[in-house]
């Protein structure tokens, strides 16, 4: 069984990801749940990106020619997903440490007058 | 209103004889603005002007928003007659804003980003906002076109000390993203 170049890259990317989600876990970080997700999407690359032409009866079915494109679409809208996510959870993380913030320097003042 | 300085503002300010209010972390201009103006009711205010606090306003000119108070507007917005030189990416940016607002709500405001202002308690409760950054003028003034608030405009003295404080191309960028936000809501 030999490798292409990318797939070489892409072994290692997911081998080093897996690495750093063992480390945050152990840091205490990340919940079971979490690294659990998460390194099954790190195993669930390395599984691809060994062996692509599992994926080949998808293709099949969603009627995508080759298992890149499959992948790549796949790929934008996982990112899509996290962009939103991310967008929704620091705004909500903003608003909340805006609302602590004043709350404690209006309470501090109060305290102050009496 | 110190808004989580990191030079000696705090103490220059307890130094003198004033109510100085701290938050413990930058939050921005318009979360700085909400904390004061609620402090400044909850002690019986009944009427708030705010200015620009890099000193390129003049505080002679607070009677004339007060007297416009006295005469029944719930808000009055300041105009800038600048007497320094304004950068010109401000006047740009100023303007754009104020076609905008033009073409959307149909009232013609000159200068919207002048923080030189004054509003009465019940109109708070009405222009209340969610910007706590450099958006905060530019929300107030569509909330006080939509919700059909009594307000006029006045001229101000205003001279730029320096090119580097306040509003940057960055905060322009996130109001204008921000605009239709506003217009819809």
């Amino acid at each position: 069984m030999s490798f292409l170049g990318i797939q070489i890259i892409l072994i290692a990317f997911a081998l080093f990801m897996l690495y750093i989600t063992f480390i945050y876990k152990r840091k205490g970080v990340m919940s079971n749940i979490g690294f659990a997700g998460w390194s099954f999407l790190w195993a669930l690359l390395l599984f691809i990106t060994i062996f692509p032409n599992s994926l080949n009866p998808v293709t099949k079915v969603v009627k995508v020619i080759r298992v890149m494109d499959l992948i790549m679409i796949l790929t934008f809208m996982f990112l899509t997903l996290l962009t939103f996510r991310n967008y929704i959870s620091l705004n909500e993380t903003k608003r909340k440490l805006e609302e602590i913030v004043r709350s404690l320097t209006l309470e501090k003042s109060a305290k102050k007058r009496k | 209103m110190d808004d989580g300085s990191t030079d000696n503002s705090r103490n220059i300010a307890c130094e003198l004889n004033v109510q100085a209010l701290r938050h413990a972390t930058n939050l921005g201009k318009g979360a700085a603005l909400k904390t004061g103006v609620e402090y400044a009711f909850s002690k019986g205010a009944t009427t708030i002007i705010t200015m620009d606090g890099d000193g390129q306003h003049n505080p002679k000119d607070i009677g004339k928003f007060l007297k416009e108070i006295s005469q029944g507007y719930e808000v009055v917005l300041g105009t800038r007659q600048c007497l320094g030189k304004t950068p010109k990416i401000r006047t740009m940016g100023n303007r754009t804003i104020s076609q905008l607002i033009k073409l959307f709500l149909g009232k013609c405001v000159e200068d919207p980003l002048c923080g030189f202002r004054a509003f009465t308690k019940k109109a708070y409760s009405k222009i209340w906002w969610n910007s706590s950054d450099y958006g905060v003028e530019t929300e107030q003034i569509v909330k006080i076109i939509k919700q059909r608030i009594k307000y006029n405009l006045i001229e101000v003295e205003s001279s730029y000390l320096d090119n580097y404080k306040g509003v940057t191309i960055i905060d322009a960028f996130r109001v204008l993203i921000k605009l239709p936000c506003w217009f819809i809501s």
